[in-house]
């Protein structure tokens, strides 16, 4: 069954039942049409061309009017999978073929892509995309985490570190948002962070905010994040060339490097769940609460960075309001516990309602065997029913 | 002046419940209460159980609530209807709503002294005719004693104070219970159809009272009877009182009429007032709400025989023997005559009365003469606990007269 | 026995001692998600609490009635009550609502066609036609 007959089937017992039938005139005059559709339908049913392709060509006024031959979505499913038993064999060999022209065109040297859709004869794949293999490229990883991060340690964790590392670009005047590269630290790298602490300058500075613990974390962290951004690779191979000063900042270098590593090819290692931010606990140091982030370039760099470290997203009206730090957290602790939808919730949260002796709020209908409970009288119900044998 | 240290006697009425101390008292006490509905050997079982250990509070097993003869002391917080009760009748801060809670659980609904309303009501009672029967006299020092009785019974009898009860918007429980709301007043109630007076009074103050046909008089009703002059149950030993509720009998407590239930309520709280919130509050509730009721006492006269009580009065009060002489009339021979006689003692006219008949009149004018002596009232009146405020003016003794005179 | 006291039963006389107010317990009623409760939600949530704060001797029960216009049901001391539905009123309405049902007496409304009503006797007296300016014929 073609696909026109099939949506003009639905009203086909309609007209009938209308010719048999008394109609009033005015009704007639409407139910009048469709029978002649249908009559007309039936005449070109045997023709090749249906109604719709007929009707299509008359409006455009040529024999080849523009767009979709059948406008409805094309076969049926059971006629789709019909046809895919009878000729499934012979579609594969033109299809690889395809491939192999596509591949060859892709390994072609003088091979540009556009940029602009001007002169092509064809915007998108060539073939029928769905049926080729994955592609490394077609793997999508997130850009930032998973699961959302709830608990207010792993939040303020999550925003000291951002504000160190924030601080410590700031210092090294590099780019902001190149910390968004390292998606997580190395465990020992992490712990350096942790234990820097953040002493905003008046008015909440950014530069040279990070107050270091000792003079070798110093050297470590500037280190790193001197790598980080940039062609990290190369940076990474320097590292491992150049002599180490201390031990440590080998092993980290090699970290770096394995990190570096480990970023690339992200979908290929098999992520352990660990816990976050290596449960570690919350950090003493509430200093990094003071940071402005009046700076739209350093707003933007730590919301990103936030927002990729716990998975919280902030819209764009609550983006324009934050100044600070602090506003960060507060907004997302609020998330955290959100208004109560139900009035009986918000009454009960109220603490000066629920100081008054004389007020008693009920989350549920009260009905009136609550009545009876509370007048004493339920259990003489339930025993007089149970004494009659009713429950 | 030295005064009586009653808050300090008081102690046994308030009872552990009502003082704020004492939570583990409190809590071993509600953890032997448990004996509701289960079997009594089971509860003796699991009594001694608790007995046994009396200082360890986390062997108190899990009872649920209705198994409580009345409602935890804890539930009185979260009652909006007792903090509304407590509100609305103006009570001090300082009675607790847990001792307003206790107030309404009545003895029939749970038998055991520390949480029924039963001490407090005897204090209570007493306090109240104290205060009742001390303005009475002072204000009308002539009246008969059986008006006294009937003026104390509309003041404070249980009627008014059903009445009152009521306007104070105290609701009745269905059945007492744990689960009750405790701004409930809860008492066992009586069964329909039942009458509560059927039985004649037994065990009364009284003695020979199985001498229903002796006469009695209303001397001996002071002795005997209560402030109203009804007989009245003699008060049990005090080893019945005692708090063992486990004792109880299959019956349990014998039901009561909301009438009594609720008198013994108001009782209560005048009692638990003077003991929280002491004299003064007590004395002020008293006024505001019992005697601020309105009471016309010339109504409460029944004479048989006036012309004669008034004969008899001007002989005991050496005044000249009473005449009546008609002062006007008019349609004597008609259908409805009207003669209007006055009584007169020497040139003093006692008292006037209008009637269709000249004995009619007569009678009426002798109640009137009877009544203008009756119901003298001293301008200033002054009453004895008035002596108990701060300051207070020497007292100076009221009159009070013989009484009614015996025929 | 000469005389007799007759037994009766003293008279209230509400605010010559103390004053009881007559509306002893008021229902709220709301629906969570219904429009026509939306002012009656605000007002639970603003102005509840001044309100209960103001009234300690009124007994207040807030419950959600669900699919049901928000009711406000006072409970009287005569035993009568009374209820009002504050359907899309505003809160300032709804107060209005609340005061009104907390200064009823509970009563039915009726006309009240002599200002003064009272159980107390006529200071004046009852006029009686024997006494006083008697005419002879």
């Amino acid at each position: 069954m073609r696909s026109s007959l099939r949506l003009l089937n639905l009203e086909a017992p309609a007209s009938q039942r209308s010719r048999n039938l008394y109609v009033c005139s005015v009704c007639r005059h409407e139910a009048r049409p469709r029978p002649f559709v249908a009559r007309q339908f039936l005449r070109h049913a045997s023709d090749s061309t249906p109604i719709t392709e007929r009707v299509r060509r008359k409006l455009w006024g040529t024999d080849n009017p523009p767009g979709l031959k059948d406008p409805y979505g094309g076969e049926g499913v059971f006629e789709r999978k019909f046809k895919r038993g009878q000729s499934a064999p012979q579609e594969n060999e033109p299809e690889a073929a395809t491939e192999a022209a596509e591949d060859a065109v892709s390994e072609d040297s003088s091979y540009e892509p556009a940029t602009t859709w001007e002169g092509l004869q064809r915007v998108g794949h060539l073939g029928t995309w769905s049926d080729l293999p994955p592609t490394k490229a077609d793997a999508y990883t997130s850009f930032s985490l998973n699961r959302r991060l709830t608990k207010p340690v792993h939040l303020s964790l999550a925003a000291h570190q951002t504000a160190v590392e924030l601080s410590l670009l700031h210092t090294l005047k590099k780019p902001l948002t190149n910390i968004c590269d390292v998606i997580e630290h190395e465990q020992p790298v992490f712990k350096l962070i942790r234990n820097c602490k953040i002493q905003p300058k008046s008015s909440g500075q950014w530069d040279s905010a990070v107050v270091y613990p000792d003079k070798e974390t110093e050297e470590a962290l500037v280190y790193i994040f001197e790598q980080i951004g940039g062609a990290q690779e190369a940076a990474a191979e320097v590292a491992t060339e150049v002599a180490p000063e201390t031990a440590e900042d080998a092993e980290l270098a090699e970290i770096e490097a394995a990190e570096a590593e480990d970023a690339e090819f992200e979908e290929e290692v098999p992520t352990t769940p660990s816990p976050p931010f290596f449960g570690y606990r919350d950090v003493k140091d509430k200093g990094y609460l003071d940071l402005s982030l009046n700076d739209p370039i350093t707003k933007f760099a730590f919301l990103k960075r936030f927002s990729q470290l716990t998975g919280h997203f902030f819209p764009d009206p609550v983006i324009h309001q934050i100044s600070s730090v602090q506003h960060v957290m507060k907004h997302v602790l609020a998330e955290q516990n959100p208004k109560p939808k139900k009035l009986a919730d918000f009454l009960v949260a109220d603490a000066s309602l629920q100081s008054l002796p004389n007020v008693k709020i009920f989350a549920k209908k009260q009905k009136p065997s609550h009545k009876d409970e509370e007048l004493g009288r339920k259990k003489l119900i339930d025993a007089e029913l149970r004494e009659r044998g009713l429950v | 002046m030295k005064r009586l240290q009653l808050q300090r006697w008081s102690s046994s009425a308030l009872s552990s419940r009502a003082r704020t101390g004492g939570r583990l008292q409190r809590h071993l006490y509600s953890g032997t209460r448990l004996q509701s509905t289960n079997s009594y050997s089971l509860q003796d079982q699991s009594l001694g159980q608790q007995l046994a250990p009396p200082s360890a509070t986390s062997d108190v097993p899990k009872f649920t609530k209705r198994q409580l003869p009345s409602p935890p002391a804890e539930a009185a917080r979260e009652s909006a209807k007792l903090a509304a009760l407590h509100a609305r009748l103006y009570l001090p801060s300082r009675l607790p709503l847990e001792t307003l809670a206790r107030c309404l659980v009545d003895a029939s609904a749970d038998p055991s002294a520390q949480f029924n309303n039963q001490s407090l009501a005897v204090l209570g009672n007493d306090l109240l005719s104290n205060y009742a029967s001390e303005h009475l006299i002072c204000t009308y020092p002539r009246l008969p004693l059986t008006v006294i009785f009937a003026a104390m019974y509309a003041y404070v009898g249980p009627k008014t104070l059903l009445a009152m009860s009521r306007e104070w918007g105290v609701e009745h429980a269905a059945a007492p219970g744990g689960e009750v709301d405790p701004g409930l007043l809860q008492y066992k109630r009586l069964d329909p159809g039942a009458k509560p007076d059927a039985e004649p009074l037994v065990g009364t103050t009284r003695p020979n009272e199985d001498q229903t046909t002796w006469r009695r008089s209303i001397t001996s009703s002071v002795v005997y009877d209560n402030e109203f002059g009804d007989p009245e149950r003699a008060a049990s030993p005090p080893a019945e009182l005692s708090d063992e509720p486990f004792l109880m009998n299959d019956k349990g407590p014998a039901p009561v009429t909301p009438e009594a239930a609720s008198a013994t309520f108001a009782r209560a709280v005048m009692g638990a007032i003077y003991l929280h919130a002491g004299r003064p509050a007590a004395k002020r509730f008293f006024e505001q709400h019992f005697l601020s009721r309105q009471l016309d006492i010339s109504k409460m006269f029944n004479f048989q025989q006036p012309a004669r009580d008034l004969t008899r009065l001007c002989a005991r009060e050496n005044y000249d023997e009473p005449v009546a002489k008609i002062i006007s009339e008019t349609g004597r021979r008609s259908r409805t005559p009207v003669f209007v006689v006055g009584i007169f003692s020497g040139v003093d006219k006692l008292g006037e009365g209008t009637g269709a008949s000249l004995s009619e009149a007569r009678a009426r004018a002798s109640v009137a003469a009877l009544k203008g002596w009756y119901l003298y009232s001293p301008l200033e009146v002054r009453v004895p606990s008035a002596m108990e405020e701060d300051g207070a003016a020497p007292w100076k003794p009221v009159y009070v007269d013989l009484g009614e005179v015996i025929v | 026995m000469p005389v007799q006291g007759i037994r009766t039963v003293t008279a209230a006389r509400n605010g010559v001692g103390a004053f009881i107010l007559q509306c002893k317990r008021l229902d709220f009623h709301y629906c969570d998600w219904a429009g026509s409760s939306r002012g009656m939600v605000s007002f639970l949530k603003n102005q509840l609490t001044a309100f209960a704060k103001e009234n300690p001797q009124i007994e207040i029960r807030v419950s959600p009635r669900p699919h049901k216009h928000p009711v406000i049901k006072g409970h009287f001391i005569n035993g009568r009550e009374k209820a009002v539905c504050v359907r899309n009123l505003e809160p300032e309405q709804i107060f209005q609502k609340a005061n009104l049902l907390k200064q009823n007496s509970g009563e039915k409304n009726k006309r009240t066609k002599k200002p003064v009503t009272s159980i107390n006797e006529s200071v004046r007296g009852i006029w009686s036609p024997y006494h006083g300016g008697l005419k002879g014929v």
